[in-house]
């Protein structure tokens, strides 16, 4: 089992802070000179929370794109040591179509992440209360326009929000895997009735992924090991259309009489992600969401291959099936469990906005999650994932379907639920989220971070 | 229908490539409607590509891999008569083939004589015709809109079990083209099931025979191939981003992918012979896949591996979803078979004992993968948006919509959709 260096890695790759943290702000920084801003980071890089810190006011983490550490001095034969979408960026044609970024979430039309928007530096803070928080800001904000360096391309709020749900109005943030050595199998396990562990290699540079070997380690700055206790970064702002959501559903379900009613929508809400409102998994609560909620955090544990191997529970494109198929990626439900393994990511997203108060009704708020995940080798796990499972018209021997929440459109998207003796289809699926900025960073280890600005 | 697999290969002439890459990529850009191909009209074909190989030091490649229904002779019939012009055209560009004024008969022997049977193959879907893909889709598109239509004003918990099958099977004969339900063959005859076994069966008990009658023969060779494994210098640079970059541009386009790889094989002939020996037996086992798996890989629709002048090892196929997938696929499902292969030619990651580790060092073998794969210049599929199982899923309706079906089987034909 991996020994781990807490001291050495940056606290946020372990915590998400969303017990004592409930509001963050997502700082965007373009590079402006870079001497100067050397020497502001060096300044600041104490107060970077590492994985013993335990603070109560506030956290402070940082993460550098591609062009970030080039403008901080890395050569380009550094930077080829890097993950290949990191070097190249979140934007470009491949990326954009491996991803799904066509259309309305075109990187052209995105606020941050592309062209002249381009990022060179995340700056995660998150705070006790809004009072903390706004303290904060007010002092990096001065900080900022006093000149050390970088210009502010957006700063990204995530306030304090009512529940764990999304805007849709789902429990998120369930399933998560655990880190081998972190210790943290009993809490997930209580939480969620479910851990699964996963070798620290898959998140945590340095160490063995689950093939039992590391991924490329980057180094840079005459430094072998600066990869070492970093990870890889994946922010994507996706904004949620709540009343999109809710409206599809509302018009799908109306009967031949022209009757609304309120169970079938949940329902088809609850097919399309594969989980009621409250959390509970369709696999298991093939009706409604259980009436008695405190005991669904402990659902987690199923498979799909054993329960529900005909999709008559949780579809077969059903946005968790997707996202992470358990035991049902292939016949064989030990090989699909091995597959799985090596595609996991951790989330690390938080919502944005202010929650929908008439889920039917335009009312002009932006909102959404700022989707933030962390993982060894974006190809094989982020990338995959979205590649290979969620836009997969094909996935699970499906026709022209993608993920029916998340996925990216074509002309007539379709969504079949299965269901004896036979199917259901709803079609024309509009666009439920669509990406409104993104980029790929790398979140160094603390050393290495004190190697970046200078301090070794 | 039996279904053939083959390559063309052809020498290119030096003064004429860049002219021929221009051809090629007029076809690429163009692929339904360039004036060199018409792919649409050739009824036999599954999938096509053009894929150049240049070696330093001698003459360039063209390669053109022919997927397709029937027999050779019967295939070229229909691809001179819709192609014949552009092919012409094509090898123009080629040594040896001498074509002031098109002559069909000559291409047509040109084309014969450099025929390049693959030493191993596989086939997803053995036994379905292209045609008969196109028309089960036709089939399974009518019946899903049908039973949309259906359950616009009903619930399918209305109907019981037969109820629906009932409901299909009479808007099949009053709706639908006979043609695309009448009765399919099976995917093989009992003979073309049976004697793929009867073969790997007689070569297993050979083999088995020869390593105990000439033991110390088998333990010398064992060791031999040891000291070569020993020896063996893998690649250690990762594919260029460029070169990456070139081959990704033109993947994912579609449902499918195509991979075409060139590997220099080990020099000296206990490597040739070897990598023979693996490529028979690989080829043995393939032939009695009939669940549309290769190794366990649900997701190969064509594939197939020749020994190129004794000096290379070309390997192409046609898959269903991304590169990395299909990688993985082959590192979860086939390290060992892959990597017997492949441990013979030049670069391939450390292995033991010709079958063990290899594939298994995941970055290494990927970073291999990417470096030995070439570009695919052309590159046609004739069902774009369906994977192997989709075809499988569409046969079986077919095959399954007007039979007697027991409830349990009435179940589970339902699934289906």
């Amino acid at each position: 089992m991996a020994m781990l260096d807490f001291s050495d890695i940056q606290g946020f790759i372990l915590s998400s802070y969303s017990n004592n943290m409930p509001c963050a702000n997502y700082l965007l920084l373009k590079i402006t000179d870079a001497s100067l801003c050397r020497k502001w980071l060096a300044g600041i890089t104490s107060n970077i929370t590492n994985g013993i810190d335990r603070k109560s006011d506030y956290t402070l983490n940082i993460a550098f794109t591609a062009p970030g550490l080039k403008a901080l001095g890395f050569t380009d034969e550094d930077m080829s040591t890097f993950s290949l979408p990191f070097q190249e960026g979140m934007s470009t044609p491949i990326r954009q179509q491996l991803l799904g970024d066509s259309g309305n979430s075109a990187p052209e039309k995105w606020s941050w992440g592309y062209k002249e928007n381009e990022v060179d530096i995340l700056l995660l803070l998150f705070a006790s209360g809004e009072d903390e928080l706004s303290r904060l800001m007010t002092l990096r904000l001065a900080e900022i326009s006093s000149g050390i360096g970088v210009r502010k391309i957006e700063s990204l709020f995530a306030g304090r929000q009512p529940d764990a749900k999304e805007h849709f109005g789902f429990l998120d943030g369930i399933g998560q895997p655990v880190i081998e050595g972190t210790g943290l199998e009993e809490k997930q396990l209580s939480r969620t009735g479910h851990a699964t562990v996963i070798k620290a290699g898959e998140f945590i540079l340095g160490h063995d992924n689950e093939m039992l070997q590391p991924d490329p380690l980057p180094t840079g700055l005459q430094m072998q090991d600066f990869g070492l206790n970093g990870t890889y970064l994946v922010f994507r702002q996706l904004e949620q259309h709540v009343h999109e959501f809710w409206n599809y559903l509302l018009e799908k379900t109306r009967d031949s009489e022209g009757n609304v009613s309120q169970a079938a929508q949940d329902e088809l809400g609850a097919k399309i992600v594969g989980r009621w409102k409250s959390g509970a998994p369709i696999t298991i609560h093939r009706h409604a969401d259980p009436a008695i909620p405190p005991a669904i955090n402990q659902d987690n544990n199923f498979t799909f291959a054993a329960k529900d191997g005909s999709g008559f529970g949780c579809p077969f494109g059903a946005h968790i099936r997707r996202t992470n198929p358990r035991d049902s990626l292939f016949d064989d439900p030990e090989i699909s469990i091995r597959t799985v393994k090596r595609h996991h990511i951790i989330r690390r997203g938080r919502s944005y906005g202010d929650r929908s108060e008439n889920v039917y009704a335009d009312d002009g708020i932006k909102r959404g999650l700022h989707f933030i995940c962390l993982n060894s080798n974006i190809e094989r796990q982020f990338e995959f994932i979205q590649q290979n499972w969620a836009n997969n018209p094909s996935f699970n021997a499906l026709n022209n379907e993608t993920d029916p929440l998340i996925g990216q459109r074509n002309e007539n998207n379709i969504f079949s639920v299965q269901g004896c003796p036979v199917r259901t289809r709803v079609h024309d699926l509009p666009e439920f989220v669509t990406t409104k900025g993104g980029a790929y960073f790398f979140m160094p280890g603390i050393k290495a971070l004190m190697r970046l600005v200078g301090d070794v | 229908m039996k279904q053939t697999v083959l390559t063309i290969i052809t020498e290119i002439d030096f003064d004429k490539k860049e002219q021929l890459e221009g051809i090629l990529s007029a076809i690429q850009g163009n692929l339904l409607g360039n004036v060199y191909i018409p792919f649409s009209s050739l009824s036999l074909l599954h999938f096509c590509s053009f894929v150049i190989i240049d070696n330093p030091g001698g003459p360039s490649l063209l390669i053109f891999e022919n997927n397709f229904d029937g027999k050779l002779s019967e295939y070229l019939v229909e691809l001179l008569e819709f192609a014949g012009k552009g092919i012409d055209q094509l090898y123009k560009c080629c040594k040896a083939y001498h074509s002031d004024d098109y002559d069909p008969e000559k291409l047509k022997e040109f084309l014969i004589k450099n025929v390049v049977n693959p030493n191993a193959y596989h086939i997803g879907n053995v036994g379905r015709a292209a045609k008969v893909v196109g028309e089960n889709r036709q089939l399974r598109e009518k019946l899903e809109a049908y039973l949309d239509q259906l359950f616009v004003r009903s619930k399918p918990t209305d109907f019981p079990t037969d109820g629906i099958r009932k409901n299909i099977q009479a808007y099949l004969q009053d709706n639908v083209d006979p043609n695309l339900f009448n009765t399919l063959p099976p995917h093989q005859t009992f003979l073309e099931r049976g004697m793929p076994w009867t073969w790997l069966t007689i070569a297993g008990l050979l083999a088995i025979i020869i390593v105990i009658a000439l033991l110390p023969v088998f333990l010398l060779l064992v060791y031999i191939l040891r000291r070569h494994e020993e020896a063996d210098k893998p690649f250690t640079q990762p594919a260029s981003l460029d070169h990456v970059d070139v081959l990704m541009r033109t993947e994912n386009q579609i449902s499918q992918n195509h991979l075409a790889s060139i590997t220099a094989i080990k020099p000296g002939v206990f490597r040739l012979i070897l990598l023979k020996i693996v490529l028979f037996a690989t080829n043995l086992l393939a032939r009695t896949s009939n669940k549309g798996t290769l190794s366990g890989i649900p997701s190969i629709h064509f594939a197939h591996w020749s020994i190129i002048n004794n000096k290379q090892l070309l390997f192409l196929s046609n898959f269903d979803g991304s590169w990395s997938s299909y990688l993985d696929d082959f590192i979860d499902k086939a390290s060992r078979g892959l990597t017997g292969i492949w441990s013979n030619t030049v670069g391939f990651p450390k292995t033991r004992f010709l079958v063990l580790d290899g594939a298994t060092d995941e970055l290494a073998f990927k970073a291999f993968a990417r470096g030995m794969q070439v570009p695919s210049l052309v590159w046609y599929s004739a069902y774009p948006d369906l994977t192997v199982q989709n075809i499988d899923k569409d046969s079986k309706i077919r095959e399954g919509v007007l039979t007697d079906l027991s409830e349990t089987d009435s179940k589970q034909w339902l699934k289906l959709f």
